[in-house]
């Protein structure tokens, strides 16, 4: 495959219309020359981001953020809006896991609060968060509350008395998006999600506690209460089974309504319907159930590390920083062409990054726009940013990407070398699955240094703080 | 593929896919489901206590695959339960008809060493080429 990229500045290249038959609008992927060129080899995520332009109702660009890579459907860092009433709206533009973010939690101790205390630490969270697979340990809750669950999200967790009020309001959509359908959620969904609620799961989530060891913009770190040395604990996690079973069962019944809406697509991962037919009004009840779901569960892992750390630190007030989704659709407004258009905007891989004075926002963000977190691999950092200019509607990117599969990672990589550069680093790791270790090790992961240079760079967000691991919990 | 049927994984961007292959429709149908739990628990032994029929009907061919193993993961994540032996017959059309054996997952013996999310869509493939048949399937980790 060749491909010829048109090169708008140093952050910006665009697969012209005329790349694919098919493609409605250009595709846009932030990313620099060096990037580019590793995935011009590899190829396949660039193919998907010209898929995607191929969606009916797309406006604007096929965006893809700086930590682009293979998916399936859009690729992972693909944003795409489509118009309402009748654009399109694909379970494979918001992926499996569904509400799939990430949490940060404020603690009031200092790295040196912590001195001898790291393993207890790593030991006790490592007991408080079951990672939900084989042995389970969610919350046993009953068939009603599920119901309850899938419409009420966070607020639910905090009515059981697992937070609070501010911890709400410190979360995209405050933790309870509207619109959810929990009838549109099959009993197949719902007997996944019933035992997980409070589990973390495998793979690339975790429970980590970190410490902020560099400021690059104070104003904005002061805003969000952080300071050089002050300990962190984040979380990412997402909807579990109950997400994934919906959007096995909607890809499905897409593929079949595809034909009767006469709808042909390149990858019929991508199938969808029109947001006002019955599948895809029924497809985003669901969807909104399952992200209901995602951020119940986050707040009941709040809960959990709240108890850890309280059980090793003492008392002490822990307080919700912001919480985003990564992998969701949304119905926002935008500005497209100068005309002001109400949006069905499909993040996959890609968080929401609002500009300051954005009336989404609550007060305390709204000078300095919405916080936006960024997990990196578990031996390196993570960083906090926040949304600047509100390009590519107003996103920006979610984590470093994957430089080696999985299949590779445990490959060419050693196990006892894993554990060895994580101690070396000073990484306290408890994991369920020594074998999602080397899959998850830090080699197998791009640098995220430089997806956040490249993003701030193309002006989507500012680099605000980095944090460093301490303990990693893994499922 | 020295063997006549069997099933092996692939890389996929930071995923992973199953390819199998067998004599018949049936096999690559077996291959690829055993081939995924395996994925799942990596060779742990399964006892084949009890029996559980599974019938699917899909609009193609590819679609009947990637719901098919869809059922294997429904009955590990969501019924708590491990296949370890499996019986196809394909039927009319596109659909199947199948006896699944196997047990309850005691976290004793068994362990989950991958989540598995789910299966997808993008690039399966189910073909018969030469006297081989062949599928083909992409995973959500």
């Amino acid at each position: 495959m060749v491909w010829d990229l048109e090169k708008l500045d140093e952050y910006r290249w665009q697969i012209p219309r005329g790349y694919k038959p098919g493609m409605l609008v250009p595709g846009l992927i932030f990313i620099d020359g060096e990037e580019l060129a590793n995935l011009k080899e590899e190829g396949q995520a660039l193919e998907q981001v010209a898929n995607a332009a191929c969606l009916p109702g797309i406006v604007g660009f096929a965006y893809a953020m700086p930590d682009i890579h293979t998916g399936y459907g859009l690729p992972i860092g693909g944003v795409v809006a489509t118009k309402l009433p009748d654009g399109l709206i694909t379970p494979g533009g918001v992926g499996y896991d569904i509400n799939c973010g990430v949490r940060l939690l404020a603690t009031p101790w200092r790295e040196e609060d912590l001195e001898d205390k790291w393993s207890d630490l790593a030991d006790e969270l490592y007991r408080a968060i079951p990672s939900g697979l084989g042995d389970k340990g969610g919350l046993k809750i009953a068939q009603g509350d599920l119901d309850r669950v899938l419409c009420q999200g966070a607020a639910w967790a905090v009515e059981q008395g697992m937070g609070s009020q501010e911890d709400l309001s410190m979360s995209e959509e405050e933790g309870e998006m509207a619109g959810a359908d929990p009838d549109a959620v099959s009993q197949r969904a719902k007997k996944r999600g019933q035992g997980q609620l409070g589990t973390l799961g495998s793979g690339n989530h975790f429970v980590e506690v970190q410490v902020v060891d560099r400021i690059y913009r104070e104003e904005e770190a002061r805003v969000m209460g952080l300071s050089q040395g002050q300990v962190v604990v984040m979380i990412h996690s997402g909807s579990r089974g109950l997400g994934h079973q919906v959007c096995s069962d909607y890809t499905r019944r897409m593929v079949e309504a595809m034909g009767r809406y006469g709808i042909k697509l390149p990858d019929r991962q991508l199938a969808g319907a029109p947001l006002s037919s019955p599948e895809g009004k029924r497809y985003f009840g669901a969807m909104v159930a399952a992200a209901n779901y995602a951020w119940a569960n986050r707040q009941v892992l709040t809960h959990r590390v709240r108890e850890a750390l309280r059980q090793v630190m003492g008392h002490g007030e822990i307080r919700v920083v912001w919480d985003v989704a990564h992998n969701i659709a949304k119905i926002e407004e935008h500005i497209v062409d100068g005309e002001e258009l109400k949006l069905c905007v499909h993040r996959k891989g890609a968080t929401r990054a609002l500009p300051g004075g954005h009336r989404l926002l609550p007060e305390v963000y709204r000078g300095m726009g919405q916080p936006v977190l960024v997990p990196g691999d578990m031996g390196s950092g993570s960083y906090v940013l926040v949304g600047n200019r509100g390009e590519g509607f107003a996103s920006a990117c979610h984590g470093a990407g994957r430089r080696l599969s999985r299949g590779e990672a445990k490959r060419l990589l050693q196990r006892d070398e894993v554990f060895a550069e994580l101690a070396e680093a000073g990484v306290e790791l408890r994991a369920a699955s020594r074998q999602v270790v080397l899959e998850e090790a830090p080699t197998a992961y791009k640098d995220v240094d430089e997806v956040v240079r490249i993003s701030e760079g193309a002006g989507l967000t500012r680099q605000v703080l980095r944090l460093a691991p301490r303990c990693v919990i893994k499922g | 593929m020295s063997e006549s049927k069997g099933c092996r994984t692939f890389d996929h961007g930071g995923d992973a896919g199953l390819f199998a292959w067998g004599p018949r429709l049936e096999d690559v149908f077996e291959q690829a489901f055993l081939g995924l739990v395996d994925y799942i628990v990596e060779g742990q032994q399964v006892r084949p206590q009890e029996e559980r029929s599974i019938r699917l009907e899909a609009p193609d061919g590819e679609s009947l695959l990637v719901e098919w193993l869809g059922e294997a993961l429904f009955l590990i994540d969501g019924e708590g339960w491990l296949p370890g032996r499996v019986k196809v017959k394909v039927g009319e059309g596109f659909s199947l008809e199948a006896k699944v054996w196997g047990e309850a997952i005691d976290p004793e013996c068994h362990w989950i060493i991958r989540d598995v999310k789910a299966v997808t869509y993008h690039g399966s493939k189910l073909l018969r080429e030469g006297d081989a048949w062949q599928a083909k399937v992409v995973l959500d980790l």
